[in-house]
């Protein structure tokens, strides 16, 4: 039997997700990644960004479908779940994964 | 980059912020010394009294407390809210559980019906080292599984202390000198944390608490 990696050509850097492609929102799913869930105030407490900061790159990420932001009252009070989607999950591993395989075909400094 | 791409390295760092207000520690400490007390009793030979029972009803209930309204109302508005879907390790907490509640319940037993056949004292005594290995691998799990390293110290401490304490001769039985030795290892610890929290999470203000009061900032 084939291994499938054989027959998928190495990733390129073209094929790099941009939107996780930015430290700061590579960050965030990075968090999101190892939790069930989670809310901002710890999102923004882990990955020290600034409140307007962790705001702007959960849109976009939202926006991308890679997160999904719901709010919730617990004994009252308000709480913003934040989880990775089944969507973002994915993207996420395949941007791991291409980004390992951009990294180990870069030529050696001093080769060519 | 390293940092960020070590995703063992985030999890254990979440495991280890999402532990660390302190409050189940100084829970313990308080649970533990109840049972000093209560083995201090048997071997005075005084009757458990009612307010013991009513007292380790009131203290067992206390994690669910904590678990459904004081995290909810303390630590999660200052360090936010988590959900790891931890894996709790299993064995090493019934390994601690299983001697934990059987022997005391052994014991008082022993102290009713079993008094001219067994000597209370000896059994107390030497009661102080499988206490002590019960809490050292319970600490030596909780150490792993949720990434505590301070619980190594403590893991450690148990299982030497439980054995030293067997060994030496003292007034009081073993098992209560370990067991209020333990109390007050974790009611520090718990203490020291509880500190180092509330100083690195102060309680947001509401004015900066984000849209329409919301308690996460959003």
């Amino acid at each position: 039997m084939v291994d499938k990696r054989q027959e998928r050509a190495p990733a390129t850097i073209a094929e790099i997700d941009r939107t996780i492609h930015e430290p700061a929102r590579f960050l965030i799913l990075a968090y999101l990644s190892v939790v069930e869930s989670t809310d901002f105030l710890f999102l923004m407490n882990q990955t020290g960004l600034t409140k307007g900061n962790l705001s702007s790159h959960l849109s976009k990420l939202e926006a991308s479908g890679y997160i999904s932001i719901k709010k919730a009252f617990v004994l009252k009070i308000p709480r913003t779940h934040i989880r990775l989607s089944t969507k973002g999950r994915k993207a996420f591993d395949v941007y791991r994964r291409n980004m390992r395989e951009v990294l180990d075909n870069l030529p050696l400094e001093g080769s060519g | 980059m390293n940092d960020a791409t070590d995703l063992a390295h985030i999890r254990q760092k979440v495991l280890r912020e999402s532990k660390q207000d302190g409050i189940i520690e100084i829970w313990a400490g308080m649970f533990f010394m109840y049972y000093a007390v209560f083995f201090d009793n048997i071997a005075r030979e005084i009757a458990t009294e009612p307010a013991m029972v009513v007292f380790f009803i009131m203290i067992c209930s206390y994690p669910l407390l904590y678990f459904t309204l004081i995290r909810n109302i303390f630590t999660y508005p200052r360090m936010g809210y988590v959900n790891i879907n931890e894996k709790f390790p299993l064995a090493p907490i019934l390994a601690f559980v299983v001697p934990v509640t059987t022997l005391p319940a052994i014991t008082f037993v022993a102290v009713h019906w079993m008094r001219e056949l067994v000597d209370i004292y000896l059994m107390l005594k030497w009661m102080s080292v499988l206490f002590g290995l019960a809490f050292g691998g319970l600490y030596f799990g909780l150490a792993r599984g949720f990434a505590l390293p301070a619980y190594y110290i403590l893991a450690t401490l148990a299982a030497v202390s439980g054995v030293v304490l067997s060994m030496i001769p003292q007034e009081l039985p073993g098992v209560t000198v370990f067991l209020v030795l333990q109390s007050l290892l974790l009611l520090l610890y718990g203490s020291l944390s509880l500190f180092r929290f509330i100083r690195k999470y102060p309680r947001p203000k509401r004015a900066s608490a984000g849209v329409k009061g919301n308690s996460d900032g959003r």
